[in-house]
């Protein structure tokens, strides 16, 4: 877990999930061991690459209107968003 | 304008392999940097297949210039930890096939590597490359003696300040103490108006001062701030600038081409400066 900001050049490693409470702006891998269930949360999901597990995701080029906090976790896919309210529902 | 670069050297070279040559100046923020991501562009432009290596651990900027940072999944030290394949930490150049950029880890510092591993690592670049171009560190420690540890040939940048130039002429004497001969200087951030005024060295000062072969001179631009910006290098823009068409014009240099040098008194000409030379060439 994260209190506060991540920002671009930095990364973090973690073996579970990883919570920023802040902007997400770097490199975020969770699961470096190989969980392929573990998640990435942010506050503001603006980030370089998302890494879970042995995936690796870009963030979109564009930036989206308004943030959200938001949780990315992997599908059969790939590695997805979907904003932390849509998330809990499912 | 000053001595002419000898094609003659460089068509020996090539044709025949790749060619390993080290960007590197002593100082730092002088444009090695910019230099590499200009020049590796405008070669690959050119045809070549070109590798560009950040030999700056701990603190990379090379993927950042080339608008790459978001592709950088594995860095040179897994390569070297024999985590991953080599091609697996080449970052192909979205806009330019030929390019492909070897990164450098952010995490660790210039001790995590040896010049030994470092020279394996890019003599195994130089058998898929035509040219391999490393980023040197600043400093003369560890970093540097990584970055040219397998170099032929070495471009050293420095700007027309004395402490650049100073800390240039120091690296050329560690380059020739380290067997590297071809040795060619590009000076970064001229300012024309500035040496006319006689407020800063002129090409020829810095010349006198280093004795190395000119291989081009790039002058100070705005645009270079804003090419390092968005990530574009300048010469992909489709209206080359002045610095664009400098960068483009030493890697034509390094193909062997004979280019002439920019004058770049006339490229800030303006209708006053004209005005002003008028009135002091008029006989009274």
């Amino acid at each position: 877990m994260v209190l506060g900001d991540l920002n671009p050049g930095s990364s973090v490693v973690a073996d579970g999930d990883i919570l920023v409470w802040g902007r997400l702006r770097g490199v975020a891998h969770a699961g470096a061991s190989g969980n392929t269930q573990c998640r990435i949360m942010a506050l503001q999901m603006q980030p370089t690459q998302l890494r879970i597990a042995d995936q690796v995701a870009r963030a979109p080029e564009s930036l989206p209107a308004q943030f959200h906090p938001e949780i990315a976790y992997i599908t059969p896919e790939g590695i997805r968003i979907a904003r932390a309210v849509d998330f809990s529902k499912k | 304008m000053v001595s002419c670069y000898p094609p003659v050297v460089y068509s020996r070279v090539l044709g025949l392999m790749s060619r390993v040559i080290v960007v590197t100046s002593g100082k730092g923020g002088v444009g090695k940097t910019t230099s590499t991501a200009n020049l590796g562009m405008a070669l690959a432009r050119l045809g070549r297949q070109v590798a560009l290596v950040d030999a700056d651990f701990g603190l990379r900027n090379l993927d950042l210039l080339l608008g790459l940072e978001n592709r950088v999944v594995y860095t040179a030290l897994e390569v070297i930890a024999g985590e991953c394949r080599l091609e697996q930490a080449l970052v192909k150049d979205k806009r330019q096939n030929q390019l492909a950029l070897l990164p450098a880890a952010q995490n660790r510092n210039k001790d995590a590597v040896t010049p030994e591993q470092m020279k394996k690592l890019i003599q195994d670049l130089s058998e898929k490359f035509d040219y391999v171009l490393v980023d040197c560190p600043a400093g003369i420690e560890l970093g540097f003696q990584n970055a040219i540890a397998a170099a032929q040939e070495a471009l050293v940048v420095t700007t027309p300040e004395i402490a650049a130039v100073r800390d240039a002429d120091r690296v050329v004497g560690l380059l020739e103490a380290e067997r590297i001969k071809q040795i060619h200087l590009i000076i970064n951030r001229l300012r024309p108006g500035m040496v006319q005024a006689n407020d800063m060295m002129s090409v020829q000062d810095v010349q006198e001062i280093l004795s190395i072969p000119l291989i081009g001179v790039v002058p100070d631009d705005e645009r270079v701030i804003v090419s390092t910006n968005r990530g574009e290098p300048l010469v992909l823009a489709e209206k080359l600038s002045i610095a664009g068409m400098a960068f483009e014009n030493i890697a034509r240099r390094l193909e062997g081409e004979r280019v002439d040098f920019i004058d770049l008194n006339v490229a800030q000409d303006n209708f006053l400066s004209r005005l002003r030379r008028l009135f002091r060439s008029s006989p009274r």
